[in-house]
């Protein structure tokens, strides 16, 4: 069924853009990310201004952020502290970074540098939890080398694990068991911010595996936990995009959020079944794809050299 | 649903107006957009006192246009070079009764502004010719490639002696605002008589009320979307919600 998008201003197939906000529903309700790393490129290449897709995806992320976030919070899945901690250094880092981002423009390159970054960003990521997970999973098949190795690690600490113990503000997390320093997650948070101002892309990507290596949070309250940050993140990002660009398509919106609701539900059904390393290796593997399809962008010469913007 | 908008030039057989050549007039000068709207074909009629050759040119609104390249830097293909045209129309569809280059000569067509490549494209940068041609060159293919520039010989006929009629494709992506139809009537390689028309593509209904809603009230806008988002996502837990 077409359906004609006033901000668009063109028409797109109701059910293509329905089966995408499920794919990406699906993957918010298992992950915990945002997804709006699949839902931005997918819906340029339908054709939809970059603009457009940019501003109206964070609405969907609200969407499928909020089922995982009820789903989590029933389950007592989630930090609400480590989150608003996340929160604050998000903030501070999105304000800071739409003035680093005016800077970088001065020099030029700025979108050189954008995609590079992206890029190696999404493969360093996709491939060190990559990694993990494989050697995870092979290990976990042979029962009898998963005592030597974790109690191997602990007994040398690493330069990380030490720098941590040594911060100050310390704080406790009750919901995760964990006493650490708060400027970590402040951190996290800010390097996120910074990462959506200045690249565009969401949190999530960042903010996940952060709290599963840097943080050493539980897994089971990992997705919870970004998902607040996501929900909350995506809908002041959303607001802005209305206000300033006018760039929110209304109809876009609804059949996103449509498929990304329903798709929420499958994917935290399915999280269940999709756990730990499971899960972080098919993570990783999605990152990693998107990662070297982007970086695939930039390496090979493209068909049409030339792009026509207006305005 | 195609909804099928038929547009209609007529010639008025009334007496002052004989001595025009061709004369045209349009019953419905409005394409309308609504929410299952997917693109149109007008089906444009019209009458010439004589048997000539016709060239209709549908030309859209006009907005200033970047066109960037993609430059290979240091092995990389990253969007390094941009010319922007002031003033480019967004949809430009020639149609004719025969190939335009056969109609008349290429400076009756610069003349007269008949066929995109005697538009003028106007740039505020500071290019070379070379530089600006190539540019200009893959502005017209990239509309072309999105079905917002055509040039159809043929494509106007011939019914009787007198009238003709034309299609002409609006894609689903044809841009908003004001056009204007002109239309040419050659013999023999000279100009006989032209008549334009003014033609507006509009959005009506729901789609119209969106659109307007999120220029006039941004702020209540965003909020209501994030309103949804966050509603929908409630009744779809408690409609699928597992007992």
């Amino acid at each position: 069924m077409q359906i004609y998008l006033p901000l668009a201003e063109m028409s797109v197939q109701a059910e293509t853009i329905a089966f995408l906000g499920a794919i990406v529903g699906v993957i918010s309700g298992v992950f915990g990310v945002g997804g709006g790393f699949l839902t931005t490129p997918f819906l340029i290449f339908l054709g939809i201004p970059p603009a457009v897709a940019v501003g109206t995806q964070a609405s969907q992320l609200v969407a499928s952020s909020t089922t995982g976030v009820i789903g989590h919070w029933k389950k007592n899945n989630i930090d609400f502290k480590m989150a608003g901690i996340l929160l604050i250094g998000g903030f501070i880092g999105t304000t800071s970074g739409i003035f680093i981002f005016k800077i970088l423009q001065h020099f030029g390159q700025v979108d050189l540098m954008i995609s590079v970054l992206y890029v190696l960003f999404l493969c360093s990521i996709g491939g060190m939890m990559f990694y993990e997970s494989v050697t995870t999973l092979i290990h976990s098949r042979r029962p009898y080398v998963i005592d030597e190795t974790s109690s191997s690690s602990e007994q040398k600490p690493s330069r990380y694990a030490i720098l941590k113990e040594k911060l100050p503000y310390k704080m406790g997390f009750p919901n995760s068991k964990l006493y650490i320093s708060a400027i970590i997650p402040l951190t996290i948070g800010i390097l996120s911010g910074l990462m959506v101002s200045i690249m565009g892309i969401g949190a999530g990507f960042l903010i996940v595996p952060a709290m599963i290596y840097l943080l050493r949070m539980p897994p089971l309250l990992v997705a919870g936990t970004s998902l607040v940050q996501i929900m909350a993140t995506s809908a002041i990002a959303c607001i802005l995009h209305a206000v300033t660009n006018q760039t929110v398509d209304m109809i876009l919106a609804l059949i996103l959020i449509f498929g990304s609701v329903i798709g929420a539900q499958i994917g935290l059904r399915l999280s269940k079944y999709i756990k730990g390393a499971m899960a972080r290796f098919v993570l990783a593997s999605i990152i990693l794809l998107v990662g070297l399809r982007l970086g695939s962008d930039l390496l090979i010469p493209p068909a049409n050299l030339y792009s026509v913007i207006v305005k | 649903m195609i909804i099928r908008f038929v547009l209609t030039l007529i010639l008025f057989l009334i007496p002052f107006h004989v001595k025009a050549e061709l004369d045209i007039d349009i019953s419905e000068p409005m394409l309308e957009i609504s929410t299952g709207f997917n693109g149109d074909t007008l089906t444009l009629f019209g009458t010439s006192k004589q048997k000539g050759d016709i060239i209709i040119i549908v030309k859209g609104p006009q907005k200033d246009t970047t066109v960037r390249r993609k430059t290979d830097v240091i092995g990389l293909w990253i969007n390094a070079r941009s010319v922007t045209f002031s003033d480019i129309p967004q949809y430009y569809n020639v149609a004719s009764s025969r190939s335009i280059f056969d109609i008349t000569d290429t400076q009756t067509r610069l003349d007269n502004r008949i066929g995109i490549n005697s538009l003028v494209f106007e740039t505020l940068d500071n290019v070379s010719n070379e530089r600006h041609d190539r540019f200009q060159e893959a502005l017209i293919q990239n509309m072309q490639l999105a079905h917002l520039y055509s040039l159809t010989p043929d494509a106007v006929e011939y019914i009787n002696d007198s009238l003709f009629k034309t299609r002409i494709h609006m894609p689903s992506n044809v841009p908003v605002g004001d056009y204007e139809i002109e239309a040419f009537l050659f013999k023999n390689g000279k100009m006989i008589d032209r008549q334009s028309r003014p033609f507006h593509v509009r959005q009506v209904g729901l789609t119209a009320s969106i659109h307007d809603f999120a220029l006039s009230q941004p702020l209540l806008y965003g909020v209501i979307i994030i309103i949804i988002a966050i509603l929908s996502s409630l009744v779809a837990i408690l409609l699928l919600r597992r007992e």
